[in-house]
């Protein structure tokens, strides 16, 4: 039999070869997955800070912890933990349509979202407005330990549009919970339409 | 001129290959099937298999579901609560179950009352409607209607059905599931995870306590 190809194109394809599997194994495993494709665009800053994403625009004025809470609307709901008072301002920037869905506080790999239970007295999942900022509480129910925990010092509160932020801008402020005094109670005002 | 094998061994292995090239393919297929089936009942396949039993739990006693550790703690009967807008239609009163319920997945999760009650189903009982999800779950402190129970923060939650009156009495035995379910991994189509279906993890029996209009409950 007589050889048609002539050996240093055997190896030459052979190396060729290889060199593709190579790539395509770089390509499959650094091709950002569809979490990371979809994820929420974080904007970071700090407390105090006047954040501003695609379509919200926030500034966290004051965290405060407390064993309870009285509301300004007169609710005053127990918790087995304690209460995280966040007084913000938030506004939409482009559209309003959209509700500040998304407000929770991320300790560790655990999420903690903005209670719902005080109803009108907080501005959890509040229609936004562009450019009248809603002024006012938002209450996490977090557990006594985890607050007084080491993880607690590096947590972070996550503001965004809808209750769904994939793909969208998601506000990102560290806050420090340990360092925090909890206080017995803590009172709040009602949620007002403007700067107070 | 060649040697002829011996003609003894030369018919045996022939008269076999003729048989077997006359048998259907059919037959082969059944006939080993057949085999195998047979194999395995004689290794115990048809054997009857206890159905394991659904163990009974005691009011007050935790039982950890995927996501929610839930305790249920009492079963009573009611006309309503109208101070947080909970009111059977006329001719019907509310069932409920109380529990302590604590969430041990890293999220929030809202108890739903959508399709059978998340972690509580009671049996045997007439249901207002074919629905049998609660008609609302409340957070016992408050009266709060949405119930989100948040990471490792106990809540007691009362859930409430919608029974036609008289279907029930104080003193009556009620028994309620237990239900669980296993977590699938991430959804593909939508947003979130997915989980199988719900089962009953097990079951408690209620003495039922008639509280009447209520103004204590």
């Amino acid at each position: 039999m007589t050889r048609t190809t002539p050996r240093w194109r055997q190896v030459a394809n052979g190396a060729g070869l290889v060199v593709i599997l190579v790539i395509a194994g770089v390509v499959a495993h650094t091709t950002p997955s569809e979490e990371q494709q979809e994820a929420a665009i974080p904007v970071r800053g700090q407390i105090g800070e006047t954040l501003d994403g695609r379509n919200i625009r926030a500034t966290v004025d004051d965290v405060r912890i407390a064993e309870s809470v009285e509301a300004g609307n007169g609710w005053a709901g127990p918790t087995s933990g304690v209460w995280v008072v966040v007084d913000a301002s938030v506004e939409a920037r482009v559209t309003d349509l959209a509700t500040l869905g998304y407000a929770r506080i991320k300790v560790g790999d655990v999420t903690y979202s903005a209670s719902t239970r005080p109803d009108r007295a907080t501005i959890a999942e509040t229609g936004l407005s562009v450019g009248i900022p809603w002024t006012g509480p938002l209450m996490f129910e977090l557990p006594l330990p985890l607050v007084s925990s080491d993880a607690a010092r590096h947590a972070e509160l996550q503001l965004a549009v809808s209750n769904d932020p994939r793909a969208d801008s998601m506000l990102v402020m560290p806050v420090d919970l340990y360092s925090i005094e909890i206080e017995k109670v803590v009172e709040t005002d009602q949620p007002v339409w403007g700067v107070r | 001129m060649t040697p002829t094998p011996p003609l003894e061994q030369r018919s045996w292995r022939l008269r076999a290959r003729t048989l077997y090239d006359r048998v259907p393919t059919k037959w082969l297929v059944t006939g080993i099937s057949a085999a195998l089936l047979g194999l395995s009942a004689l290794l115990g396949g048809l054997n009857q298999v206890a159905a394991e039993p659904i163990p009974e739990f005691e009011a007050g006693e935790p039982y950890a579901a995927l996501q929610l550790t839930i305790t249920p703690e009492s079963a009573s009967l009611i006309d309503g609560f109208p101070e947080q807008l909970v009111m059977p239609a006329d001719g019907n009163r509310l069932l409920v179950v109380v529990a302590t319920v604590t969430n041990t997945w890293p999220d929030p999760v809202r108890i739903s009352t959508i399709g059978p009650a998340d972690s509580l189903l009671p049996v045997g009982i007439d249901f207002a409607d074919a629905f049998t999800g609660p008609t609302s779950v409340i957070v016992f402190d408050d009266g709060t209607k949405v119930a989100t129970v948040q990471p490792d923060v106990p809540v007691k939650v009362a859930y409430v059905w919608e029974v036609p009156a008289g279907s029930l009495a104080g003193g009556d035995e009620l028994r309620v599931d237990v239900l669980d379910r296993d977590y699938e991994g991430e959804a593909a189509i939508y947003f979130g995870d997915r989980f199988s279906d719900f089962r009953t993890a097990g079951y408690v029996t209620f003495e039922l306590d008639d509280l009447g209009a209520g103004g204590t409950g």
